[in-house]
């Protein structure tokens, strides 16, 4: 067994941060991929289309109730055997992924139905189709609605990337797991990875309520520097349909 | 003026509708109704809440089309096509293209709140007419200042009054070059020191041969702009005429038991 490193000194091992570099970048392209899934899946559940209506209902059904480590699970062992042979890494980003676009598709759903009826009927009545009606009057407005929980579910996320540990992919979890196996002081292990795992959701907790005051001091719009601001923040996080 | 030219010489049939609409609940709220607008000519509807002046408005804008009847705009079909001995709503596909003719003003205003007032005009133009961008903006800001909010461009809705709000929502109406202009209660959700200000918008546009169809309980309003005015109670046209009959008396028990209680 090796003379412990202590807490610093897994704090500043290499390996601790390659790992924690695999966590950030895993977490935010499975939130990418259950944002895109929820950007999808919400409008069919208000489809005019009965079977377009039960398959996001039945995928969000299905998804969302049940655990999310099975689904990796399931992934990891259903893919091979179907004849889809996919870098584990990228199984673990599906298995992610495809659960949060569930909660996405809830969180989405529920923006656009808090949209007013009146926006819809003003863009048809203009001639916008319902396609031009999405992307230049309900979209950006569910926007505003989505960003706050986006924001949380991304919070989650990096930590929920922990659960690919159990299909071999190293992220910050499973590489703690073996350092703590060479040491005979794995609080001090355990210790540094939680600091690490603090640390990434305290920057993003930051990021997030500098995005969520702009967005607020948009929606307020009550004078000339509001305006201003409004105008920055749609430069930074491109809301759709902010300029012409 | 162009107002009293076209009052004098109406040329009949420029916007026509008939027919009925049943609810899902079974509730009839349009009742073979049959109405006619010549052609740069103010109507204005009048009737008690849930008459079926707003579902009247919304079927000639198409928002809500007719199950039994159909719309004529200029000498057209609008929104429908002949089958068999009678007429059937297009699809929705073509639904939206059909919608152009028609320009339509709410009670809500409806305004965009993510667009400034310039954006909220310029939207429909660009983007569905396709008309170049720097040609749509010269004409949008005519068009707000027409409606007196040449200063007020940049703002977005939450930033203006109601009453300039629903101007705003007019210009945005009128940047789409509609035939017909639709009003629906353009000023019951105005506090009354801006009731005004809408209301003499809506008469320049009287005023500038516009054919308008308006459900308003604005009395004065229709008494000093309006050629006919229609009163409507559970679905049905009961009474219509011109706007001094409503005035002087001559009209049924249903329309003067309702005048008593407005004015």
């Amino acid at each position: 067994m090796n003379p412990h490193p202590g807490f610093l000194g897994s704090l500043t091992s290499g390996s601790l941060w390659a790992a924690a570099w695999t966590t950030i970048w895993l977490a935010v392209v499975a939130q990418l991929l259950g944002l895109v899934i929820g950007l999808v899946m919400a409008p069919l559940r208000r489809s005019r289309l009965a079977p377009l209506r039960w398959v996001s209902a039945a995928y969000v059904w299905f998804f969302r109730g049940s655990p999310e480590l099975l689904q990796i699970l399931a992934w990891y062992s259903v893919l091979p055997l179907v004849g889809v042979d996919l870098p584990v890494i990228a199984v673990g980003i599906l298995g992610l992924g495809v659960n949060e676009g569930a909660r996405m598709t809830e969180i989405v759903r529920g923006a656009l139905s808090s949209v007013d009826s009146g926006q819809t009927d003003a863009a048809r009545v203009l001639g916008l189709g319902p396609w031009a009606t999405a992307r230049w009057v309900v979209l950006p407005q569910a926007a505003r609605l989505i960003i706050g929980p986006l924001g949380n579910q991304m919070n989650y996320m990096f930590k929920t990337t922990s659960l690919v540990a159990f299909i071999g992919i190293v992220e910050l979890l499973r590489e703690t797991q073996q350092a703590a196996q060479f040491t005979n002081a794995p609080l001090a292990v355990y210790l540094a990875t939680a600091t690490v795992y603090l640390a990434i959701t305290s920057v993003w907790g930051a990021l997030q309520r500098f995005v969520e005051q702009r967005v607020a001091a948009g929606k307020a719009a009550v004078g000339p520097g509001r305006v201003l601001a409004r105008r920055r923040l749609s430069g930074l996080i491109e809301i759709p349909g902010a300029h012409l | 003026m162009t107002r009293t030219a076209t009052r004098t010489t109406p040329d009949g049939d420029f916007l026509h509708v008939w027919g009925s609409k049943t609810f899902g609940s079974g509730l009839r709220v349009l009742d073979d109704v049959d109405l006619s607008v010549p052609r740069g000519s103010v109507t204005v509807l009048i009737g008690p809440s849930g008459s079926g002046k707003t579902t009247l408005l919304r079927a000639v804008a198409l928002l809500a089309p007719l199950d039994t009847g159909c719309v004529l705009l200029d000498g057209r079909l609008h929104g429908y096509r002949e089958a068999g001995d009678g007429h059937r709503v297009l699809p929705e596909r073509e639904l939206v293209r059909a919608r152009l003719g028609v320009g339509m003003v709410f009670q809500n205003f409806n305004l965009f709140p993510h667009r400034t007032a310039l954006q909220n005009v310029m939207l429909a133009p660009v983007k569905t007419l396709r008309r170049p961008r720097a040609e749509v903006e010269e004409e949008a800001r005519a068009l707000l200042r027409r409606v007196g909010l040449g200063d007020r461009t940049d703002n977005y809705p939450a930033q203006l009054s109601g009453g300039q709000q629903q101007r705003v929502a007019i210009a945005r109406a009128l940047a789409m070059r509609p035939k017909v202009m639709l009003f629906d209660e353009p000023t019951s959700a105005l506090d009354p020191e801006m009731v005004h200000e809408v209301l003499g918008a809506m008469k320049e546009l009287a005023e500038s041969g516009m054919t308008m169809l308006i459900a308003s309980h604005e009395m004065g309003f229709a008494r000093e702009v309006a050629d006919r005015v229609v009163f409507m109670d559970g679905g049905r046209i009961v009474e219509q005429g011109e706007p001094e009959q409503f005035f002087t008396g001559t009209v049924g028990p249903r329309v003067r038991e309702f005048l008593d209680k407005i004015l």
